[in-house]
């Protein structure tokens, strides 16, 4: 019973950073139809920024906010420069687009913030919480807490409001959505705001249990896009449930099986199924089932 | 023309003084290029090439060899240099990549005193090995092994005497079973067979789980090894591994001891942690820290950990420590060899005994490889703060 409950709140920590960056791109995609590959990186540059200042001597508090707000500024800066002048292309150059975007920030946090690991005191300290023999730290609790609320206001914010109706219309037909007087770059500045806004506060929460480097970003980007692809680039709510099945699924192969085989079965797995499902019109030999 | 009496005899003598210091003037200009290149060469410094991981992955690590490498060059240099001639290193970023190791290693081969010092990690260092083919190279990969007869020199000591004095401390403590959670790579593995054979040889059981090296949390794998009895956890794991290990064991509450490999007995792995030092928390380090050192190495670190702290503002650490030494082994060489060739400068490290931090080093005891024996090794405790960095045991198993 104590593996079964530490499996699974092992499990948790590690979903939420894959929800956390997979709403990220989740967000973007609702707004501008680009798969954000670059949202790691406002996780980065949080917790480098971060986590240098503090090294320097800045209070944490002054160090997160300004971690927080480089993240956010970051992301617009993003969508301002890279992409708003480009929507026009195709969806796999602006893939491409991305993907350059979060190497060339790759490159310059290793310039300007060092090679170095960071880490940062965690906002809740203290002893672990134990369940039933299982143990899980504060800001593991945090963490997963604010996965599950993020994600849930996200959800409210898409179906109930009406800013969220717009930006869901503005990816899906953005002159039709003009020429009913929304403010398309308005409401795509807005949507990658958020989505630095959640990276940053995520690094916060995350690295203080993990510690951070310069190359981070890339690694949990494709975490979050994994989680993004079972909610179709759409649903935050199902970015939720396929993250969290996901990290539980690797988890209890780790506990019960071998932790060599968390990633290869797991992710294995979800790409055969994947693969699979979208075959199923197929024929073998290639041709298409009427 | 003809010369006439008294004059023409004195300017025949003009004439021959002429020549005379004109064929002296034309000797000495022959051979001044030659003289010249003595006298230069003598006061021209000896350059050690030194390939680094000054950016990427590896750069932390690379940040503090180059640390400890500058320290002992100076040290060297206040003691009068290599042979009166000022010793001087060339370093070269691998960018912790194989590519960049290979690159580097072929600009560095052209090294006047026909050393390399390979202070990147193992992906680089492999990339620059078959490159060291006309030079003496000097690496501080524990996994290398070279072989007796190549050029290339380990100046890392073998897992198992890393381990010995963790594995004393285990059986004096009467702990019955060590949990070993490593990572399923050259480094992890090394590690763990090492603990396993000593720990064989003096009675004491071991569990062991391994991990992801990118996992982020490893509480589960340390419920299992307490679930298996295990009484000291030993972290067989390199770099983000290693906070993982610690935070996760910060997580579960454990008490038990914590012992980090090599790797992580660094001054940047303390900084990583969030969560403070564990108050058990121990490393195997190639420090001179603690009792049941020689009386030269104790005088020899006594003088050197405030002078390494000052110069490098931070303690000395596994990194620096490893450093320290090849530059020392190398300079010992140069200075035994007369900066000699390639050939010599093997055969002197191959046979004789370099004094280095009051440590005798040899490359001859273990048969049929160029491994180093000499350096000090033992069991160093963290903290309690970052700034005390790595020292002696305050608090026995």
């Amino acid at each position: 019973m104590t593996l079964a409950l530490q499996a699974l709140f092992s499990s948790l920590v590690n979903g939420s950073v894959y929800v956390l960056i997979g709403i990220g791109i989740v967000l973007c995609y609702r707004s501008s139809r680009v798969v954000n590959l670059a949202q790691g990186e406002t996780y980065s540059l949080s917790g480098l920024l971060t986590g240098k200042l503090f090294a320097l001597g800045v209070p944490l508090a002054a160090a997160s906010v300004a971690g927080v707000v480089a993240a956010t500024v970051g992301s617009l800066l993003f969508e301002r420069l890279a992409l708003r002048s480009r929507l026009d292309w195709s969806p796999r150059r602006l893939i491409i687009v991305a993907l350059g975007a979060a190497l060339l920030a790759e490159g310059a946090f290793d310039l300007f913030l060092g090679a170095n690991t960071y880490s940062f005191p965690a906002m809740l300290n203290g002893p672990s919480v134990f369940i039933g023999g299982g143990a899980i730290s504060r800001q593991g609790v945090l963490l997963v807490a604010f996965s599950v609320v993020a994600t849930g206001a996200l959800v409210w914010f898409f179906r109930f409001t009406l800013l969220g109706h717009a930006m869901t219309a503005c990816a899906e037909n953005p002159q039709a959505s003009a020429a009913l007087g929304i403010n398309v770059a308005r409401m795509r500045q807005l949507s990658y705001g958020l989505a630095g806004l959640i990276g940053g506060i995520s690094a916060l929460l995350l690295v203080p249990l993990t510690g951070i480097s310069y190359g981070a970003g890339l690694t949990i980007t494709l975490n979050g896009f994994v989680a993004a692809s079972f909610a179709n680039m759409f649903h935050p709510g199902r970015v939720l449930w396929g993250g969290m099945g996901l990290a539980i699924g690797e988890g209890y192969i780790g506990a019960y099986w071998n932790p060599l085989y968390e990633v290869p079965v797991v992710f294995g797995l979800v790409l055969l199924v994947g693969v699979l499902y979208l075959s199923r019109g197929v024929r073998f030999g290639g041709a298409v089932r009427a | 023309m003809r010369w006439r009496g008294r004059g023409a005899v004195r300017a025949s003598l003009v004439l021959a003084v002429v020549v005379l210091t004109g064929a002296a003037s034309g000797g000495a200009a022959v051979a001044s290029p030659a003289s010249s290149q003595v006298r230069h060469a003598k006061s021209s410094p000896v350059v050690i090439g030194a390939v680094l991981d000054l950016t990427g992955p590896g750069a932390a690590e690379g940040q503090a060899a180059k640390k400890g490498m500058d320290f002992e060059v100076r040290q060297i240099n206040d003691a009068g240099g290599v042979n009166g001639r000022k010793l001087e290193v060339r370093p070269c970023d691998t960018q912790s990549t194989p590519t960049g190791g290979a690159q580097c290693a072929t600009q560095l081969s052209s090294v006047n005193s026909h050393v390399v010092l390979v202070l990147g990690s193992l992906p680089s260092t492999l990339g620059a090995v078959p490159h060291l083919t006309n030079v003496v190279g000097i690496s501080i990969v524990p996994v290398l092994f070279p072989k007796r007869g190549t050029n290339m020199f380990q100046m890392a000591v073998l897992e198992k005497a890393l381990v010995a004095p963790f594995i004393k401390a285990t059986k004096a403590a009467h702990l019955s079973k060590i949990g070993v959670i490593y990572v399923n790579e050259a480094s992890g593995t090394a590690q763990l067979g090492a603990v396993e054979a000593a720990a064989k040889a003096a009675g004491i059981g071991v569990a062991s789980e391994p991990m992801d090296p990118s996992a982020t949390d490893v509480t589960p794998e340390l419920d299992q090894l307490t679930a298996q009895g295990a009484k000291v956890i030993f972290s067989a794991t390199i770099g983000s591994a290693d906070t993982a290990v610690v935070t996760s064991y910060h997580t579960l509450g454990l008490t038990m001891p914590l012992v980090m490999g090599a790797e992580a007995v660094s001054d940047a792995f303390l900084k990583s942690l969030s969560f403070g030092i564990p108050p058990k928390l121990y490393g195997i380090a190639t420090l001179a820290v603690g009792p049941g050192f020689s009386g030269p190495i104790t005088r020899a670190w006594a003088k050197l950990l405030p002078a390494y702290k000052k110069f490098t503002r931070q303690p000395v650490d596994n990194e620096g420590a490893g450093t320290m030494f090849s530059v020392c082994v190398a300079a010992g060489a140069l200075a035994g060899t007369h900066n000699g060739p390639t050939g010599r400068l093997k055969r002197y490290l191959e046979t004789q005994t370099i004094k280095c931090l009051g440590a005798n080093i040899q490359f001859d005891q273990v048969p049929g490889l160029n491994v180093v024996t000499g350096e000090p090794t033992a069991l160093a405790q963290a903290g309690p703060t970052v700034a005390d960095g790595w020292g002696a045991v305050r608090t026995p198993f």
